[in-house]
Protein backbone atom coordinates (compact mmCIF):
# COMPACT_ATOMS: atom_id res chain seq x y z
CA UNK A 1 0.00 0.00 0.00
CA UNK A 2 1.28 3.48 -0.51
CA UNK A 3 2.03 5.38 2.62
CA UNK A 4 -0.02 8.80 2.90
CA UNK A 5 2.61 10.89 3.88
CA UNK A 6 0.25 14.07 4.03
CA UNK A 7 0.25 17.51 2.79
CA UNK A 8 1.23 17.68 -0.79
CA UNK A 9 0.63 14.87 -3.26
CA UNK A 10 4.45 14.24 -3.27
CA UNK A 11 5.99 11.83 -1.50
CA UNK A 12 5.27 8.86 -3.69
CA UNK A 13 8.99 8.59 -4.61
CA UNK A 14 10.43 6.26 -7.72
CA UNK A 15 10.79 2.55 -6.97
CA UNK A 16 13.94 1.16 -6.13
CA UNK A 17 12.33 -2.21 -6.83
CA UNK A 18 14.85 -4.06 -5.10
CA UNK A 19 14.68 -8.04 -4.12
CA UNK A 20 11.46 -9.29 -4.06
CA UNK A 21 9.36 -12.55 -2.33
CA UNK A 22 7.38 -14.51 -3.88
CA UNK A 23 4.94 -11.76 -4.80
CA UNK A 24 5.29 -8.46 -5.08
CA UNK A 25 2.72 -5.80 -4.46
CA UNK A 26 1.40 -4.05 -7.55
CA UNK A 27 2.59 -0.66 -8.12
CA UNK A 28 6.14 -1.69 -6.55
CA UNK A 29 7.44 -0.63 -10.07
CA UNK A 30 7.04 2.15 -12.17
CA UNK A 31 7.16 0.69 -15.41
CA UNK A 32 4.97 -2.10 -14.81
CA UNK A 33 2.32 0.83 -13.21
CA UNK A 34 2.50 2.63 -16.43
CA UNK A 35 2.12 -0.07 -18.95
CA UNK A 36 -1.28 -0.63 -17.17
CA UNK A 37 -2.49 2.69 -15.95
CA UNK A 38 -1.49 4.45 -19.62
CA UNK A 39 -1.95 1.92 -22.33
CA UNK A 40 -4.82 -0.37 -20.77
CA UNK A 41 -7.96 0.04 -19.12
CA UNK A 42 -11.47 0.82 -20.50
CA UNK A 43 -10.73 4.24 -22.60
CA UNK A 44 -14.16 6.44 -22.18
CA UNK A 45 -13.89 9.70 -23.61
CA UNK A 46 -14.35 12.49 -20.59
CA UNK A 47 -15.31 15.76 -20.73
CA UNK A 48 -11.72 16.77 -20.79
CA UNK A 49 -10.04 15.47 -23.65
CA UNK A 50 -6.62 14.89 -23.65
CA UNK A 51 -4.97 11.82 -25.70
CA UNK A 52 -2.46 10.15 -24.14
CA UNK A 53 -0.91 9.67 -27.59
CA UNK A 54 -0.38 13.27 -28.15
CA UNK A 55 1.75 13.74 -25.24
CA UNK A 56 5.37 13.52 -25.96
CA UNK A 57 6.88 12.08 -23.30
CA UNK A 58 5.05 9.06 -23.50
CA UNK A 59 5.10 8.64 -26.63
CA UNK A 60 8.88 9.20 -27.35
CA UNK A 61 9.99 7.92 -23.67
CA UNK A 62 8.02 4.92 -22.83
CA UNK A 63 6.96 3.43 -25.93
CA UNK A 64 10.79 3.54 -26.91
CA UNK A 65 11.79 2.30 -23.93
CA UNK A 66 8.92 -0.64 -23.93
CA UNK A 67 10.08 -3.04 -27.00
CA UNK A 68 8.40 -2.58 -29.75
CA UNK A 69 7.47 -6.44 -30.77
CA UNK A 70 4.67 -8.20 -30.01
CA UNK A 71 4.97 -11.26 -28.54
CA UNK A 72 7.89 -13.07 -26.39
CA UNK A 73 8.29 -15.27 -29.04
CA UNK A 74 9.54 -12.42 -31.37
CA UNK A 75 11.73 -10.60 -29.32
CA UNK A 76 13.81 -13.76 -28.64
CA UNK A 77 14.97 -13.65 -32.23
CA UNK A 78 17.02 -10.34 -31.13
CA UNK A 79 17.26 -9.92 -27.23
CA UNK A 80 20.82 -11.60 -27.26
CA UNK A 81 22.60 -9.14 -29.93
CA UNK A 82 20.74 -6.08 -29.59
CA UNK A 83 22.28 -6.64 -25.83
CA UNK A 84 25.16 -3.85 -25.32
CA UNK A 85 26.30 -6.01 -22.62
CA UNK A 86 26.53 -9.18 -24.08
CA UNK A 87 28.62 -7.90 -27.14
CA UNK A 88 30.62 -6.45 -25.15
CA UNK A 89 31.85 -9.54 -23.66
CA UNK A 90 32.15 -11.15 -27.21
CA UNK A 91 33.91 -8.63 -28.27
CA UNK A 92 36.16 -9.03 -25.46
CA UNK A 93 36.48 -12.53 -26.19
CA UNK A 94 37.39 -11.66 -29.76
CA UNK A 95 40.29 -9.28 -28.66
CA UNK A 96 41.77 -11.64 -26.40
CA UNK A 97 41.66 -14.38 -28.66
CA UNK A 98 43.13 -12.41 -31.70
CA UNK A 99 45.89 -10.97 -29.47
CA UNK A 100 46.94 -14.41 -28.69
CA UNK A 101 46.82 -15.33 -32.39
CA UNK A 102 49.07 -11.87 -33.63
CA UNK A 103 51.43 -13.44 -30.38
CA UNK A 104 51.72 -17.16 -32.18
CA UNK A 105 52.50 -15.53 -35.61
CA UNK A 106 54.86 -13.02 -34.27
CA UNK A 107 56.53 -15.98 -32.85
CA UNK A 108 56.79 -17.61 -35.77
CA UNK A 109 58.03 -14.63 -37.58
CA UNK A 110 60.76 -14.09 -35.55
CA UNK A 111 62.06 -17.91 -35.20
CA UNK A 112 61.61 -18.52 -39.05
CA UNK A 113 60.09 -21.19 -39.97
CA UNK A 114 58.86 -23.29 -37.85
CA UNK A 115 57.85 -26.97 -37.99
CA UNK A 116 54.28 -26.19 -38.37
CA UNK A 117 53.80 -27.38 -42.10
CA UNK A 118 50.22 -25.47 -42.19
CA UNK A 119 52.14 -21.69 -41.63
CA UNK A 120 51.60 -19.25 -44.08
CA UNK A 121 54.56 -17.68 -46.48
CA UNK A 122 55.73 -14.90 -44.04
CA UNK A 123 54.72 -12.00 -46.78
CA UNK A 124 51.04 -13.93 -45.75
CA UNK A 125 51.75 -13.76 -42.27
CA UNK A 126 53.04 -10.29 -41.92
CA UNK A 127 49.80 -9.21 -43.77
CA UNK A 128 47.47 -11.35 -41.54
CA UNK A 129 49.56 -9.96 -38.66
CA UNK A 130 48.79 -6.31 -39.20
CA UNK A 131 45.00 -7.14 -40.49
CA UNK A 132 44.99 -8.65 -36.81
CA UNK A 133 46.73 -6.29 -34.99
CA UNK A 134 44.23 -3.43 -36.75
CA UNK A 135 40.94 -5.72 -35.67
CA UNK A 136 42.31 -5.54 -32.26
CA UNK A 137 42.49 -2.06 -32.01
CA UNK A 138 39.33 -1.23 -33.50
CA UNK A 139 37.68 -3.94 -31.27
CA UNK A 140 39.84 -2.27 -28.04
CA UNK A 141 38.05 1.32 -29.12
CA UNK A 142 33.99 -0.83 -29.32
CA UNK A 143 35.11 -1.88 -25.68
CA UNK A 144 36.11 1.14 -23.86
CA UNK A 145 32.31 2.76 -23.65
CA UNK A 146 30.62 -0.83 -22.65
CA UNK A 147 33.14 -1.28 -19.91
CA UNK A 148 32.48 2.34 -18.02
CA UNK A 149 28.82 1.83 -18.65
CA UNK A 150 29.36 -1.83 -16.89
CA UNK A 151 30.84 0.07 -13.70
CA UNK A 152 28.25 1.55 -11.27
CA UNK B 1 -4.72 32.15 -18.26
CA UNK B 2 -4.81 28.43 -16.48
CA UNK B 3 -8.04 26.47 -16.28
CA UNK B 4 -10.78 27.69 -13.59
CA UNK B 5 -12.98 25.76 -11.42
CA UNK B 6 -12.55 22.00 -10.78
CA UNK B 7 -13.71 18.58 -12.74
CA UNK B 8 -14.11 15.04 -11.41
CA UNK B 9 -11.62 12.17 -12.29
CA UNK B 10 -12.76 8.51 -12.26
CA UNK B 11 -10.61 5.64 -10.79
CA UNK B 12 -12.93 2.75 -12.17
CA UNK B 13 -16.12 1.29 -11.57
CA UNK B 14 -18.05 -1.04 -9.71
CA UNK B 15 -21.79 -2.30 -9.16
CA UNK B 16 -23.40 -0.42 -7.23
CA UNK B 17 -23.95 -2.98 -4.49
CA UNK B 18 -20.17 -2.65 -4.00
CA UNK B 19 -19.34 -1.02 -0.78
CA UNK B 20 -15.07 -0.51 -1.03
CA UNK B 21 -13.61 0.83 1.86
CA UNK B 22 -12.23 4.45 0.74
CA UNK B 23 -11.68 5.89 4.46
CA UNK B 24 -7.82 7.59 4.22
CA UNK B 25 -7.10 6.66 0.85
CA UNK B 26 -5.51 9.52 -0.29
CA UNK B 27 -6.81 10.93 -4.13
CA UNK B 28 -4.97 12.02 -6.74
CA UNK B 29 -5.36 15.81 -6.33
CA UNK B 30 -4.34 15.74 -2.47
CA UNK B 31 -6.96 16.79 -0.27
CA UNK B 32 -10.01 15.96 -2.19
CA UNK B 33 -11.89 13.23 -1.00
CA UNK B 34 -12.65 9.72 -2.69
CA UNK B 35 -16.24 9.19 -3.37
CA UNK B 36 -18.75 6.70 -4.94
CA UNK B 37 -20.84 8.41 -8.11
CA UNK B 38 -23.77 6.32 -9.61
CA UNK B 39 -27.30 5.15 -10.46
CA UNK B 40 -29.01 2.19 -9.37
CA UNK B 41 -26.38 -0.19 -10.80
CA UNK B 42 -23.25 1.38 -11.39
CA UNK B 43 -21.19 3.33 -9.04
CA UNK B 44 -18.27 5.49 -10.47
CA UNK B 45 -15.10 6.30 -7.87
CA UNK B 46 -14.28 9.38 -8.13
CA UNK B 47 -12.53 12.64 -6.86
CA UNK B 48 -12.49 16.14 -7.44
CA UNK B 49 -9.68 17.86 -9.37
CA UNK B 50 -8.54 21.56 -9.86
CA UNK B 51 -8.50 22.12 -13.49
CA UNK B 52 -5.46 24.45 -13.48
CA UNK B 53 -3.57 21.35 -12.52
CA UNK B 54 -6.18 18.76 -14.53
CA UNK B 55 -7.87 20.83 -17.20
CA UNK B 56 -6.87 19.89 -20.97
CA UNK B 57 -4.45 22.47 -21.38
CA UNK B 58 -2.70 21.97 -17.89
CA UNK B 59 -3.00 18.24 -18.80
CA UNK B 60 -0.89 18.46 -22.07
CA UNK B 61 2.09 20.07 -19.90
CA UNK B 62 1.76 17.65 -16.93
CA UNK B 63 1.91 14.51 -18.79
CA UNK B 64 5.37 15.88 -20.05
CA UNK B 65 6.73 15.97 -16.68
CA UNK B 66 7.91 12.63 -15.21
CA UNK B 67 7.69 13.62 -11.54
CA UNK B 68 4.04 14.60 -11.90
CA UNK B 69 3.03 11.39 -14.35
CA UNK B 70 4.60 9.28 -11.47
CA UNK B 71 2.25 10.65 -8.78
CA UNK B 72 -0.28 10.89 -10.72
CA UNK B 73 -0.15 6.88 -12.40
CA UNK B 74 1.05 5.55 -8.80
CA UNK B 75 -2.27 7.47 -6.75
CA UNK B 76 -4.17 6.18 -9.86
CA UNK B 77 -3.11 2.75 -8.93
CA UNK B 78 -3.18 2.88 -5.41
CA UNK B 79 -6.84 3.46 -5.82
CA UNK B 80 -7.58 0.90 -7.79
CA UNK B 81 -5.52 -1.42 -5.29
CA UNK B 82 -7.63 -0.26 -2.40
CA UNK B 83 -11.10 -1.01 -4.36
CA UNK B 84 -10.00 -4.50 -5.57
CA UNK B 85 -9.21 -5.47 -1.94
CA UNK B 86 -12.47 -4.76 -0.77
CA UNK B 87 -14.95 -4.90 -3.98
CA UNK B 88 -15.79 -8.56 -6.20
CA UNK B 89 -15.11 -6.82 -9.42
CA UNK B 90 -13.54 -3.47 -10.76
CA UNK B 91 -13.17 -2.10 -14.03
CA UNK B 92 -10.74 0.23 -14.36
CA UNK B 93 -10.70 3.38 -16.24
CA UNK B 94 -7.17 4.59 -17.93
CA UNK B 95 -5.35 7.35 -16.59
CA UNK B 96 -7.10 10.81 -16.33
CA UNK B 97 -10.64 10.29 -17.28
CA UNK B 98 -12.15 13.40 -15.89
CA UNK B 99 -15.83 14.88 -15.91
CA UNK B 100 -16.81 18.61 -15.71
CA UNK B 101 -19.00 17.43 -13.39
CA UNK B 102 -21.39 14.49 -11.55
CA UNK B 103 -23.80 15.15 -14.16
CA UNK B 104 -21.24 14.04 -16.53
CA UNK B 105 -20.14 11.11 -14.56
CA UNK B 106 -23.53 9.79 -14.39
CA UNK B 107 -24.06 10.68 -18.27
CA UNK B 108 -21.08 8.39 -19.12
CA UNK B 109 -22.78 5.47 -16.36
CA UNK B 110 -25.99 5.66 -18.41
CA UNK B 111 -24.49 5.96 -22.33
CA UNK B 112 -21.59 2.80 -21.19
CA UNK B 113 -24.53 0.73 -19.27
CA UNK B 114 -24.53 -2.08 -21.03
CA UNK B 115 -20.74 -2.12 -21.85
CA UNK B 116 -19.35 -1.84 -18.25
CA UNK B 117 -21.82 -4.65 -16.88
CA UNK B 118 -20.28 -6.82 -19.28
CA UNK B 119 -17.04 -6.17 -18.12
CA UNK B 120 -17.87 -6.17 -14.64
CA UNK B 121 -19.81 -9.50 -15.01
CA UNK B 122 -16.34 -10.90 -16.89
CA UNK B 123 -13.79 -10.16 -14.06
CA UNK B 124 -15.88 -10.50 -11.12
CA UNK B 125 -14.28 -12.38 -8.75
CA UNK B 126 -11.32 -12.35 -10.34
CA UNK B 127 -8.11 -10.81 -10.45
CA UNK B 128 -4.93 -10.07 -12.47
CA UNK B 129 -1.27 -11.80 -12.00
CA UNK B 130 1.95 -10.28 -13.77
CA UNK B 131 4.13 -12.92 -14.46
CA UNK B 132 7.97 -11.39 -15.82
CA UNK B 133 10.42 -14.03 -16.71
CA UNK B 134 14.34 -12.69 -16.97
CA UNK B 135 17.09 -14.34 -18.94
CA UNK B 136 20.71 -13.80 -17.44
CA UNK B 137 22.62 -14.00 -20.59
CA UNK B 138 25.44 -15.66 -18.60
CA UNK B 139 23.70 -18.08 -17.12
CA UNK B 140 21.92 -19.33 -20.06
CA UNK B 141 25.12 -19.78 -21.66
CA UNK B 142 26.66 -21.63 -19.05
CA UNK B 143 23.73 -23.91 -18.83
CA UNK B 144 23.89 -24.38 -22.70
CA UNK B 145 27.38 -25.01 -22.52
CA UNK B 146 27.16 -27.53 -19.26
CA UNK B 147 24.43 -29.29 -21.47
CA UNK B 148 26.95 -29.44 -24.43
CA UNK B 149 30.64 -29.95 -22.32
CA UNK B 150 31.34 -33.41 -23.43
CA UNK B 151 30.32 -32.72 -27.16
CA UNK B 152 32.56 -29.42 -27.39
CA UNK B 153 35.95 -30.08 -29.86
CA UNK B 154 39.10 -29.18 -29.36
CA UNK B 155 39.75 -26.28 -31.31
CA UNK B 156 43.72 -25.79 -30.03
CA UNK B 157 44.34 -28.89 -32.50
CA UNK B 158 43.44 -26.67 -35.81
CA UNK B 159 46.02 -24.59 -36.86
CA UNK B 160 45.75 -20.95 -36.47
CA UNK B 161 43.14 -20.07 -38.94
CA UNK B 162 41.19 -23.13 -38.95
CA UNK B 163 40.77 -22.86 -34.74
CA UNK B 164 39.70 -19.18 -35.36
CA UNK B 165 37.01 -20.60 -37.69
CA UNK B 166 36.12 -22.81 -35.23
CA UNK B 167 35.79 -20.52 -32.47
CA UNK B 168 33.21 -18.50 -34.41
CA UNK B 169 31.34 -20.68 -35.23
CA UNK B 170 31.09 -22.16 -31.92
CA UNK B 171 30.06 -18.63 -30.62
CA UNK B 172 27.43 -18.14 -33.35
CA UNK B 173 26.43 -21.94 -32.31
CA UNK B 174 26.58 -20.90 -28.73
CA UNK B 175 23.99 -17.79 -28.98
CA UNK B 176 21.72 -19.86 -31.16
CA UNK B 177 21.62 -22.59 -28.84
CA UNK B 178 21.04 -19.82 -25.88
CA UNK B 179 18.52 -18.32 -27.73
CA UNK B 180 16.39 -21.46 -28.21
CA UNK B 181 16.81 -22.56 -25.14
CA UNK B 182 15.29 -19.58 -22.98
CA UNK B 183 12.30 -19.47 -25.86
CA UNK B 184 11.52 -23.12 -25.13
CA UNK B 185 11.64 -21.81 -21.20
CA UNK B 186 9.75 -19.23 -21.95
CA UNK B 187 6.72 -20.71 -24.04
CA UNK B 188 6.49 -23.48 -20.78
CA UNK B 189 5.86 -21.06 -18.66
CA UNK B 190 3.37 -19.12 -20.27
CA UNK B 191 1.68 -22.48 -21.53
CA UNK B 192 1.66 -23.67 -18.05
CA UNK B 193 0.45 -20.66 -16.35
CA UNK B 194 -2.08 -20.41 -19.33
CA UNK B 195 -3.70 -23.42 -17.80
CA UNK B 196 -3.58 -22.42 -14.29
CA UNK B 197 -5.68 -19.31 -15.47
CA UNK B 198 -9.10 -18.15 -16.81
CA UNK B 199 -7.54 -15.92 -19.69
CA UNK B 200 -4.57 -14.37 -20.66
CA UNK B 201 -2.35 -12.13 -22.47
CA UNK B 202 1.24 -11.35 -23.81
CA UNK B 203 2.57 -7.58 -22.91
CA UNK B 204 5.73 -6.31 -25.03
CA UNK B 205 8.43 -7.12 -22.86
CA UNK B 206 10.06 -4.23 -20.96
CA UNK B 207 13.27 -2.60 -22.04
CA UNK B 208 16.43 -2.98 -19.14
CA UNK B 209 16.65 0.57 -18.36
CA UNK B 210 13.04 1.31 -18.02
CA UNK B 211 11.99 -2.33 -16.20
CA UNK B 212 14.67 -1.39 -13.55
CA UNK B 213 15.45 -5.24 -13.40
CA UNK B 214 18.79 -6.82 -14.20
CA UNK B 215 18.49 -9.72 -16.85
CA UNK B 216 16.18 -9.36 -19.97
CA UNK B 217 12.99 -9.82 -19.68
CA UNK B 218 11.85 -12.33 -22.74
CA UNK B 219 8.11 -12.72 -21.01
CA UNK B 220 5.51 -10.16 -19.98
CA UNK B 221 2.86 -12.22 -19.18
CA UNK B 222 -0.96 -10.86 -17.32
CA UNK B 223 -3.48 -13.58 -16.21
CA UNK B 224 -6.35 -13.54 -15.24
CA UNK B 225 -7.31 -16.05 -12.28
CA UNK B 226 -10.19 -16.39 -9.86
CA UNK B 227 -9.67 -15.57 -6.54
CA UNK B 228 -10.27 -19.79 -5.52
CA UNK B 229 -7.78 -20.58 -7.80
CA UNK B 230 -5.12 -17.70 -6.32
CA UNK B 231 -3.12 -20.35 -4.28
CA UNK B 232 -2.49 -22.55 -7.06
CA UNK B 233 -1.58 -20.14 -8.96
CA UNK B 234 0.93 -18.90 -7.06
CA UNK B 235 2.55 -22.28 -6.34
CA UNK B 236 2.62 -23.04 -10.07
CA UNK B 237 4.50 -19.89 -10.47
CA UNK B 238 6.50 -20.72 -7.36
CA UNK B 239 7.63 -24.55 -8.62
CA UNK B 240 8.58 -23.01 -12.52
CA UNK B 241 10.64 -20.47 -10.86
CA UNK B 242 12.53 -24.03 -9.39
CA UNK B 243 12.66 -25.43 -12.77
CA UNK B 244 13.51 -22.91 -14.83
CA UNK B 245 16.58 -21.08 -12.55
CA UNK B 246 18.81 -23.86 -14.45
CA UNK B 247 18.27 -22.42 -17.33
CA UNK B 248 19.30 -18.94 -16.15
CA UNK B 249 15.55 -17.76 -16.29
CA UNK B 250 14.12 -15.99 -12.86
CA UNK B 251 10.27 -15.27 -12.17
CA UNK B 252 8.85 -12.35 -10.87
CA UNK B 253 5.18 -12.28 -10.09
CA UNK B 254 3.49 -9.38 -8.97
CA UNK B 255 -0.16 -9.40 -7.92
CA UNK B 256 -2.88 -9.10 -7.32
CA UNK B 257 -3.83 -6.17 -10.23
CA UNK B 258 -7.09 -4.49 -10.81
CA UNK B 259 -7.85 -6.51 -14.36
CA UNK B 260 -6.43 -3.72 -16.62
CA UNK B 261 -5.86 -6.46 -19.47
CA UNK B 262 -9.18 -8.25 -19.22
CA UNK B 263 -11.37 -5.17 -19.60
CA UNK B 264 -12.60 -4.33 -22.94
CA UNK B 265 -10.29 -1.39 -24.01
CA UNK B 266 -11.98 0.33 -26.84
CA UNK B 267 -15.98 0.66 -26.60
CA UNK B 268 -18.52 1.26 -29.88
CA UNK B 269 -18.97 5.26 -30.55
Amino acid sequence: MEQNTGGGAGGLTPSGAGGVPAASEPGGNLADVLERVLDKGVVIAGDIRVNLLDIELLTIKLRLIVASVDTARRIGLTWWESDPWLSGEAAEDDSRSLRERVKRLERELEGGQTNDDRALPAGELEDENRALREQIERLERELEPADESEDG
Amino acid sequence: MAEQGQGWYVYCVVAADERPQLEGQPAVHSGSEIRLIGDEQLSAVASTVPLDEFGAEALRRNLEDMAWLERAARSHQAVLDRVLDSATAIVPMRLCTIFDDEEGIREMLAREHEHLLGSLERVRDHSEWSVKALADPAAVEAAVRARSAAAAPDAGAAGAGHAYVARKREERSLRERSRELVEAAAEEVHARLSEESEAHTLLPPQRREVSGRSGEMVLNGAYLVHRSRADAFRAAVAELTETQRGVGLELDLSGPWAPYNFVATEQPA
